[in-house]
C-alpha cells in the first residue's frame, strides 16, 4: 500500500509540470498584454516597454520559463502583477473557500442523489422513477449561473431568508466555536451563506450521481446473487443496501471523484454570482488582466488538487471493494 | 456511524435554513432585515476589487472610491467639476510655469500626525519617480520640481504650460511623507479623510470608521463597509434584499427600470463623464477616404441605441464634448441617414457591380470588421446593432469581439477596423483629445492626423481662460467629426441606486461619494 501510494504521489510530479509547461506557453501565446492591461490606453510606447522590461516580459520566453521554473521548485509563484502580492499566499487565502464551498457542494450532491438514485431504480417505472429522473434531467439542462440568480432572487430578495452574496467565518471555525464555546452563532452565520452557492454548485452534481447510481443499482438489482438473496429471505432493506448500493458504489466514487474536479470548475461561476471569495474569482479576474503568475500559480494548484483528488478516490476503491487491494 | 454523521450535517443544513434572518452579509442583519437602529453603517457594492489601496499605485475605479473617503487631495472638483478647495485652501499661478498652494493647518492624518507641505512634496515627488513604477506616472510628467516653500506652502514648477493641472493632476490622494517606510500601507492606507481604514479582508470586505478629528468635522456616518459583488445581477438583488445600501454603474437597464418603481429605493440618473465612441482606423485600406467613412457614420442611429438598447440611461452622442461640463459645445455630428449614407459611399466608389446585394469598388467588398469586448454588455449589443444596420445598406459587416486584453492588443497594433469603447472620467478635454487623437499621440493608434486639430489641442492646454479653452476645443472637436476620426456613439449615463433611508448624498456625474461624509441613515 505505501510503495502504491509512493507511486501514485510519483506520478504527480510530471502531471503538474506538464500543466505548468502548458499554462505557462498558453499564457504568452493568446494575445493580449498585461503591461498594456495595468498602464491602460493612456500609455505611450516608452512607459509600456519600460513596464514590459520591469515585469521581465521583454526576455525570451525560455529565460522567463526557466526563470519561474527555478523559483517555482522553491514554492516561489512570484507576485501578482495588478495585486502586487505574493502569489502564494494570494491562492492560501483564497483555496480554502473553494474548497469549502465544493465540498459541500458535494455533501448536497450526495444528499440528494443517493436517495433519489436508489428509489428511483428500486421503483423503476413508477412515478418516483420518473420524479427523481425528470429532476435529474433538469439539474443536468440548468446553467449553474441561472440556478444561483434564481435561488437569490427567491430566498434573498423575496422571502429575505438567506444573505444573497458573500461568505461568512470559515465553516470549520464555525464548528470549532460550536464545539469548545458551544456557541452555535458563528456556525449559522456561515452556513446561512454557504447554503445557496453550494446547493447552486451541487445540484448539477446530484443529477448526474443520482442518474448513475440509478443505471448501476438496476444492473446490480438484475444480478443472480440479489435473486439468491431475496429467496433466502433477506430484507428487502438489508438486500438493497448491503447487498445491492455496496456492489453498485464503485462506478459512483468514480464519477462523484471526477464530479469533484468538475465542482472546482465550476465553482469558478458559483463565485462570481454569489460574491464568493475564492480561487474561481481570483483565477478569472486574472486572466482577464493577463495576470501571468496568478493564473500560472492558481492553474498549477488546482491541477494539484484534482491528482490528490483522484488519488483519493482511487484508494476509496480498496476501501469499498476489498477484492481491489493496491 | 456514516449515516449519524450524514444525519448530523443535514441538521445543521436544514437548521441554517430554517433560523433564517439571524445572520447576515458581513455580519449584518441580512435578506430584508436592516441595521441596528442606533448603527450608522452604510454598505456599499463595488463592481470590481480594488487591486491596491496605496493611492499612488491604485487605477481602479472602486480604489478611486475607497480613496474619496479615507483621504484627500489639494483640490476636489464639485459637482460642476470646478475646483474647490480641499487640503489646500487656496493656490495662485504668477506665472503659467509656477503653481503655490497654501496648505490648511491643523490637517491631521489618521495616525495622528499634521499634514504638511512634505507630505505633499512627497506623495508628487514618488508618483513621478520612475523606480516607484506607479501606472499614471506619465500623467504627472509636466511637472518638474515640487518644492516646499515652508511648513505649508507648496510650489510646483512645470517644464511646459499645462492649464488642466488642477483637474488632472491635483486631487491625488495625500500620503504621509514615510508612507513608504509604513508597514503594509497598499493594504491599510492612512491618509486624512473623514473615514479610516479598519480592515480589507480582499474579495470580501473593506471596512472604514469615522474619523472623529476630520478637519472639516466628524460625519454622521459610523462605518462604511464596501462588499465586492461581480455579478450586476447579484448586485441589485442585494439593494433589494437589505445586504447592502448603495449600488451604482455599471448597471442593466432591466434592473435601473425595476428599482424606479421601488418606494424603498431612491434612483438618481444623470449624463455621466464617460463616452462610447467608434473609433475608425484611418490606415484601414477601406476607410482610408474621407467619404467612405462619412457615408458609414451616416448609418448610425445613435437615438436608437440611447433610447432602445442602453433604455435611456445613455444619450445619443454628438461629439467628444461631454454635456452638462464646462466645455460642452454643440459640435453637430452626423445625421442618421441611410440614403445619404448611401449616395455617399456611391459618391466614393462603392456599388454592387455584381449583383450579389454587396457594395464593391475595384473588385474588392466593402467589408468592414466592428470590434469591442466581451465585458460590455451594451457595447456588444450596439455593435451588433451597427452589423445590421451596415448590413441593411449593403455593407458586409463582420463582429470580431474578444475579451479585454485581446481586444486592446488588436487595437493598438492597428488591426481593426471600427473598434467601439469607451473613455471614462473626462473631467478636462485635455487628456482624451491629446492622448489619442493628436498626430503624434502615443495612443493615436488610427493613424488620425490633423495638423489644424493638433494645434487647437497643444494651444488649449496652454491657456488658462476658460472661454478660449472651450472654443479651441470646440473647433478641435469639429475636425473630429468631420474626418471620422471617432465617431461619439452615446454620452454615458451614471446612475444610483440606494435605500430611501440614506439622506444628505448628493449625486456627482463622475460617481464620486464624497458627500457621504455628510450622510446620514433615517430610521
Amino acid at each position: 500500500m505505501k510503495r502504491y501510494l509512493f507511486h501514485r504521489l510519483l506520478q504527480i510530479i510530471p502531471v503538474v509540470f506538464g500543466i505548468t509547461v502548458l499554462v505557462f506557453f498558453i499564457m504568452r501565446l493568446i494575445p493580449g498584454d498585461p503591461a498594456l492591461v495595468l498602464l491602460g490606453t493612456d500609455a505611450t510606447p516608452e512607459d509600456l516597454a519600460r513596464m514590459r522590461e520591469t515585469l521581465g516580459l521583454d526576455q525570451s520566453l525560455w529565460t522567463q520559463f526557466a526563470a519561474y521554473a527555478r523559483n517555482a521548485l522553491t514554492l516561489d509563484f512570484g507576485n501578482s502583477i495588478f495585486q502586487k502580492d505574493a502569489v502564494t499566499a494570494i491562492l492560501l487565502k483564497s483555496f480554502p473557500a473553494t474548497l469549502e464551498l465544493s465540498v459541500c457542494a458535494m455533501i448536497i450532491s450526495l444528499l440528494i442523489a443517493v436517495p433519489l438514485g436508489i428509489a428511483a431504480a428500486v421503483k423503476q417505472n413508477t412515478w418516483i422513477d420518473f420524479a427523481g429522473m425528470a429532476f435529474a434531467q433538469l439539474g443536468t439542462s440548468m446553467p449553474v449561473f441561472w440556478i444561483g440568480v434564481l435561488l437569490i432572487m427567491l430566498f434573498s430578495v423575496q422571502l429575505g431568508w438567506l444573505p444573497s452574496f458573500g461568505r461568512g467565518e470559515p465553516l470549520w471555525h464555525g464548528l470549532w466555536l460550536f464545539i469548545t464555546t458551544g456557541s452555535a452563532q458563528t456556525l449559522i452565520a456561515s452556513l446561512q451563506k454557504l447554503i445557496l452557492p453550494a446547493f447552486s454548485l451541487g445540484v448539477m452534481g446530484a443529477a448526474l450521481i443520482s442518474r448513475m447510481i440509478r443505471s448501476t443499482m438496476l444492473e446490480v438489482l438484475d444480478s443472480d446473487y440479489i435473486r439468491t438473496a431475496r429467496s433466502k429471505g433477506t430484507p428487502e432493506r438489508k438486500v438493497i443496501m448491503k447487498h445491492a448500493f455496496r456492489n453498485a458504489l464503485l462506478p459512483v466514487v468514480t464519477t462523484v471523484g471526477l464530479q469533484f474536479g468538475a465542482l472546482l470548475g465550476n465553482a469558478i461561476v458559483t463565485e462570481t454570482v454569489f460574491a464568493w471569495p475564492g480561487i474561481g474569482r481570483v483565477i478569472v479576474t486574472a486572466i482577464s488582466q493577463r495576470d501571468f503568475p496568478l493564473v500560472q500559480g492558481g492553474v498549477i494548484l488546482i491541477a494539484l488538487a484534482f491528482a490528490l483528488i483522484n488519488l483519493c478516490v482511487d484508494l476509496l476503491y480498496a476501501v469499498i471493494n476489498p477484492k481491489i487491494r493496491h | 456511524m456514516k449515516k449519524v454523521w450524514i444525519l448530523c450535517l443535514a441538521g445543521i443544513l436544514m437548521l441554517a435554513a430554517a433560523c433564517g434572518t439571524a445572520a447576515t452579509g458581513g455580519g449584518e442583519p441580512a435578506g430584508g432585515g436592516t441595521a441596528p437602529a442606533a448603527e450608522q453603517v452604510l454598505r456599499f457594492g463595488l463592481d470590481v476589487e480594488p487591486e491596491t489601496l496605496d493611492p499612488r499605485h491604485s487605477r481602479d475605479v472602486s480604489a478611486l472610491r475607497v480613496h474619496e473617503l479615507c483621504a484627500d487631495g489639494l483640490i476636489q472638483l464639485n459637482e460642476k467639476l470646478e475646483a474647490k478647495p480641499s487640503l489646500a485652501e487656496s493656490w495662485e499661478n504668477p506665472d503659467e510655469l509656477t503653481w503655490i498652494f497654501y496648505l490648511r493647518q491643523g490637517v491631521k492624518f489618521h495616525d495622528g500626525s499634521d499634514l504638511t507641505a512634505e507630505d505633499v512634496k512627497y506623495t508628487y515627488d514618488t508618483i513621478r519617480d520612475p523606480d516607484f513604477g506607479a501606472v499614471y506616472a506619465a500623467n504627472y510628467s509636466s511637472i518638474q520640481e515640487v518644492i516646499a516653500l515652508d511648513e505649508y506652502t507648496v510650489q510646483f514648477t512645470l517644464s511646459e504650460p499645462y492649464s488642466p493641472i488642477l483637474s488632472n493632476n491635483m486631487e491625488l490622494s495625500i500620503v504621509p511623507a514615510e508612507a513608504d517606510s509604513i508597514p503594509d500601507f497598499a493594504n491599510k492606507p492612512i491618509g486624512t479623510g473623514p473615514f479610516k481604514m479598519v480592515e480589507w479582508v480582499k474579495n470580501e470586505k473593506i471596512t472604514l470608521e469615522a474619523n472623529p478629528d476630520y478637519w472639516e468635522g466628524a460625519p454622521a456616518l459610523q462605518r462604511v463597509e464596501f462588499y465586492t459583488i461581480p455579478s450586476n445581477d447579484t448586485r441589485v438583488s442585494a439593494l433589494e434584499s437589505g445586504d447592502v445600501d448603495f449600488v451604482h454603474t455599471p448597471l442593466t437597464p432591466q434592473d435601473v427600470s425595476r428599482i424606479k418603481g421601488d418606494s424603498r429605493f431612491q434612483v438618481d440618473e444623470m449624463t455621466g463623464l464617460g463616452i462610447t465612441f467608434a473609433a475608425f482606423n484611418h490606415a484601414s485600406p477601406v476607410l482610408a477616404d474621407k467619404q467612405t467613412r462619412v457615408g458609414l457614420s451616416h448609418f448610425l442611429d445613435k437615438e436608437i441605441m440611447a433610447s432602445e438598447l442602453s433604455q435611456g440611461l445613455e444619450l445619443p452622442g454628438q461629439s467628444v464634448l461631454v454635456p452638462n461640463t464646462w466645455f460642452y459645445s454643440d459640435v453637430p455630428g452626423f445625421p442618421f441617414d441611410p440614403e445619404k449614407g448611401k449616395s455617399l459611399l456611391a459618391e466614393a466608389g462603392w456599388t454592387d457591380t455584381d449583383g450579389d446585394g454587396l457594395l464593391d469598388r475595384d473588385g474588392q467588398k466593402l467589408t468592414v470588421r466592428i470590434s469591442t469586448y466581451t465585458q460590455d454588455d451594451l457595447k456588444m449589443q450596439y455593435v451588433e446593432y451597427m452589423q445590421n444596420l451596415f448590413s441593411q445598406g449593403g455593407i458586409d459587416a463582420q463582429v470580431v469581439t474578444n475579451e479585454w486584453p485581446t481586444f486592446i492588443a488588436d487595437v493598438q497594433s492597428g488591426d481593426y477596423d471600427i473598434a467601439v469603447f469607451g473613455m471614462l472620467n473626462l473631467f478636462d478635454p485635455d487628456k482624451y483629445m491629446y492622448n489619442y487623437l493628436r498626430s503624434t499621440a502615443g495612443s493615436n493608434w488610427g493613424g488620425f492626423s490633423s495638423k489644424e486639430f493638433d494645434a487647437l489641442v497643444e494651444e488649449a492646454r496652454t491657456v488658462s481662460d476658460e472661454a478660449q479653452r472651450r472654443d479651441l476645443y470646440a473647433r478641435a472637436a469639429a475636425i473630429n467629426n468631420e474626418e471620422v476620426m471617432h465617431n461619439v456613439l452615446v454620452y454615458q449615463g451614471y446612475v444610483a441606486m440606494y435605500s430611501s433611508k440614506i439622506q444628505g448624498y448628493v449625486p456627482h456625474a463622475r460617481g464620486s461619494i464624497r458627500s457621504f461624509k455628510n450622510v446620514s441613515i433615517s430610521e
